[in-house]
Formats: structure tokens, sequence, C-alpha cells
């Protein structure tokens, strides 16, 4: 409990208006079943703010996966709160999720499976309809619309899976490692995508990553994370402007963002 | 030649040279024709069977067993595997026995069907509805239980109600493994059909068959282990067309 005592003042100095979510000491302990006790979140206070792209970043182990099951409201925090500035989020509605794998489900064509958030949230089906065309235009997947899941590449499966998550416009936008699974000149197409989608729906996003150059090539800000138990050891905020290009790659700026992250993540 | 003309080829010589050794075989050792009759023989029973509509009636009983036995088993076999899929505590409590009595052969439990349930109609679906039921709810219980955990995942993050998750994700999920099992139910339906009409029909493609057997009719006999050879193919053909059809997306 001390600890918490400690993080508390300094979310007195992080909390700012803009934020649309604000984490207060937050902890998560997990028993095994043993019986002893893991804990995967010491804790963790972190605003997220309106419109930013927010990088969770750290070595496996560190919580990352945890935090954003936290807010995703899948888990409960053993202590600590998740306070949200428009109220609490419904489940479902207010949360988009984008995990590693795509998860698209197969009987479903691809315009389908984008449109199967709005199917159960009652959607009406034309509505529906409209909605899943403008996100597939919008993810470069307007001409697969009626292709099955097996018949696109990974990569585009994947951004399918964003457009699914983007489809009804939730709040707060979960990424878990979407493109771990990619190879690395798709992954470098699909940041790109990201940074444009992003930028056309001014989503707000948190991303997890164990990619330097991922996070620092797509955040606002970017947090470090430490393992056992999982802190924040460091939240900085990039100075990189909002306009991102390949071009950002070679620049001076860039790289000494990455050897920073590189040091505080050995 | 492309292999596909060169595969027609083979799938069209196979059969002609057997028959063609068959004929030989039968012409140039004198078989007598209760053993083993002549292609010819057999073929020109068969075709009586059908020209002088003998074998209507009897197809058509045999038919009606077949759907009511897998129909009615299907059901069971999958209302029981739901319920047996959905509680892992409830499987592990029945298994046991339900494994029991797929293992125990079931000819020897059809005996035991006509001694409870006499000699008519009913102890002859129930032996299909015995032989139908467990590959489906083999495959219904393996189908709800391979559901891609990250489809579960897709659930929580969107809240999915009980029913929801169930009609949009898991029993779509389900339906390969169901299917398997309905396969299988289809090839068994009709060996049992055929088994329990050869135990205790007086009317039916079994009963037939018995019935030729007994008078030495080899070429009728004959003619009816193909017969029912293709109407097992063609029942398995439906079910997997439908499968197919079910299943574009695989």
């Amino acid at each position: 409990m001390r600890q918490i005592g400690v993080q508390s003042r300094n979310l007195k100095q992080q909390s700012e208006p803009s934020a649309l979510v604000g984490v207060d000491s937050l902890t998560k302990v997990y028993r095994t079943r043993e019986g002893s006790k893991v804990e995967a979140l010491s804790p963790v206070t972190l605003d997220v703010h309106y419109g930013e792209f927010l990088s969770l970043i750290g070595p496996s182990g560190c919580g990352k996966s945890t935090l954003l099951r936290l807010l995703a409201g899948l888990e409960e925090p053993t202590d600590g709160t998740i306070r949200w500035r428009d109220g609490a989020p419904s489940r479902g509605t207010d949360i988009g999720f984008v995990f590693q794998e795509p998860v698209l489900l197969p009987w479903l064509s691809i315009h389908d499976n984008v449109r199967f958030p709005l199917d159960v949230f009652g959607v009406a089906r034309a509505e529906a309809n409209a909605r899943a065309t403008d996100m597939l235009a919008l993810v470069g997947l307007k001409d697969f619309g009626r292709a099955l899941p097996k018949e696109l590449s990974g990569g585009m499966r994947q951004r399918a899976s964003i457009a699914r998550a983007l489809v009804y416009r939730p709040r707060l936008v979960l990424m878990d490692e979407p493109f771990g699974a990619l190879d690395l000149l798709t992954r470098d197409r699909m940041n790109d995508e990201l940074l444009r989608i992003k930028a056309e729906t001014s989503a707000t996003v948190v991303f997890v990553t164990h990619s330097i150059d991922e996070a620092v090539y797509l955040s606002d800000r970017v947090a470090v994370m430490s393992p056992r138990p999982g802190r924040i050891s460091a939240l900085h905020t990039l100075d990189l402007g909002s306009d991102r290009s390949e071009m950002l790659k070679d620049t001076p700026d860039f790289h000494r963002w990455l050897s920073l992250l590189r040091r505080e993540l050995r | 030649m492309s292999t596909r003309s060169l595969r027609a080829l083979f799938m069209l010589a196979t059969p002609l040279l057997l028959i063609a050794i068959w004929w030989s075989y039968v012409r140039l050792f004198d078989v007598p024709r209760f053993v083993l009759p002549a292609p010819s023989d057999v073929w020109w029973a068969s075709f009586a069977l059908f020209r002088d509509g003998t074998i209507w009636p009897h197809l058509a009983h045999t038919l009606g067993i077949i759907a009511a036995g897998f129909g009615i088993g299907s059901a069971l076999g999958f209302a029981l595997g739901f319920v047996l899929g959905k509680s892992p505590r409830l499987e592990r409590i029945v298994g046991p026995y339900l494994f029991f009595f797929q293992t125990a052969p079931k000819i020897a439990l059809a005996p035991l069907f006509i001694l409870w349930f006499g000699l008519g109609l009913t102890s002859q679906i129930v032996l299909v509805v015995s032989l139908v039921f467990f590959p489906v709810m083999a495959g219904t219980i393996l189908g709800l239980r391979s559901v891609p955990v990250n489809f579960g995942f897709l659930g929580d993050v969107l809240n999915l109600s009980k029913r929801d998750r169930l009609v949009r994700i898991e029993l779509p999920s389900a339906v390969p493994e169901i299917f398997a099992g309905l396969k299988v139910g289809a090839v068994q339906a009709t060996i049992g059909a055929i088994l329990a009409e050869w135990l205790s029909g007086a009317q039916g493609l079994g009963y037939l068959m018995v019935f030729a057997g007994t008078t030495y009719k080899a070429p009728m006999l004959f003619a009816m282990v193909l017969i029912t050879s293709l109407l097992g193919i063609l029942i398995y053909q439906t079910v997997a067309g439908l499968e197919k059809w079910l299943l574009s997306w695989r």
C-alpha cells in the first residue's frame, strides 16, 4: 500500500484535462493454482489523452497485455481505479480491440466480418452495411468485401480486423501487438496504413508492442514498462511532430529516441 | 496426355478390366452359376429387379428406415452432444457409459432390440438410431470443444450474450465436426438398416438379400450387393454434397 501512496503523488502531476481515461494505482494480482500470488501489475498510474496514440512497450511479462485487458474491462483490477471522463464505458460498444491474430470468423465474408459487431449491437441492416462498406474502403479493402478470410494475405486480414474494431466507433481502441505476426515489409506498410486510418478517424489508440521502431514511429507518447512486477518505468512524449512518413526514420531525432528507449529497456 | 484425362481413363479401364477377369474366370473354369454368376447374369438380374418392379417396395422400405433412423439418431446425437459439449462435468459422469455402449458390437445388440421392440419397424429403426447416434454426438462434442480460444476473446470484447455466442460463433464453428459425424452416421445408417432387415424383416433390401441367398439365386444376390453398395455411396454423397455446400468457406 505504501507504493500506491508514492504513485498517487505522481498522478497529480500527470492528470490533465484532456484525459479520456485515467488509470489510478492499478494493480493486478493473479493467484496460481498452488495458491501463491503473482503480481502482474504493481501500481500503475497513467492517463490516456483524447485522440492520442499511446504505446506500451516492454519485454514479455511486463504486464502490457494485462493493462490492456483491464482497460477493456475484460478483467477486474485487484486494486486501484479506472476513471472514464465521460462515464463508465459499456462493455462491447465502447472499446475496440485488435488482437495479435486477426480472429476473423472463417465462415463470414470480409464484409460480414467487419459488420459483425454492428449486427450484434442491433444496428439496422442498411446502416450496418453502409458503415462496413465505408470502413472497408478506409482500410483499403474496398474490392475484397466478398472474399473469405482464407483468401486474403495476413496483412489484409489484419486490416479487416482493424476495420472490425473501428466500425462501431469505440471511444478507445486497444491493440495488442497487432502486427507481431507479420513480416517486416508488411509490418512497415501496415504502420503507415494505421497512421493514415488513425488520422482519418481521430481514434484514441493504446498500442502494445515490443518493437521499439514501431513504437517511436507511430506514437505521440510511449510508456516504457518493466517486468516483475509490471510497472511503468518511464513515460515519454515524443517530439517528432504529427507528420510521420518513411523519411522520419532517417532523421537524427528518430534515432535519438530509438537509442534512448533501447537503453531504458535494457 | 494430361494427368486428368489419364486418371479418367484409369477410372473407366479398371472396372472394365475387373469385369473382364471375372467373366473369363467364370467362362474358362466353367464355374456353376449358383457359386459365381457371370457379370452378364448379375446385370440381367439387376435389370429384372427394376423392370418387373420387385425392388421398389423394398427399396422404399429400406430408405424409410434409413431416413427415420438417421433423422432421429442425428437429432438425439446432436442434442446430447450439445449438452455434454457444454458441460464437461456431466460428460465425465456419463461419458464412460456411452463409450461402453458404443464399443459393444451393434450386431450383438440387435437381438436384444428385437426382444424389446419386436420384429417390426420399431426395432429396425432403433438399431439404426443406435448406430447413427454416437458419431453425431461425438462430432458435436468435439466441434463445441474445438472452438478457437480467440473466438472466445472476441466474444468477451464485444460482450456477446450467451445466446449470441452460441448462435453466431460456437455453432457455426462446430459445423465441420458435426458434419464429420453425420457422414459416418449416414454410412452406418445404411449398414444398420440392411442389417436390421436381414435379421428381422419381411421387407426391405436386407430381406431381399436373405431371400436371394436362401433360395440360391446367386445372380440376384450379387445384384443386391451391387444395389446396396450404390445406395450407400449415394446416401454418403448426398450428405457430403450438403456439407460441401454449407461449408464452402473452408
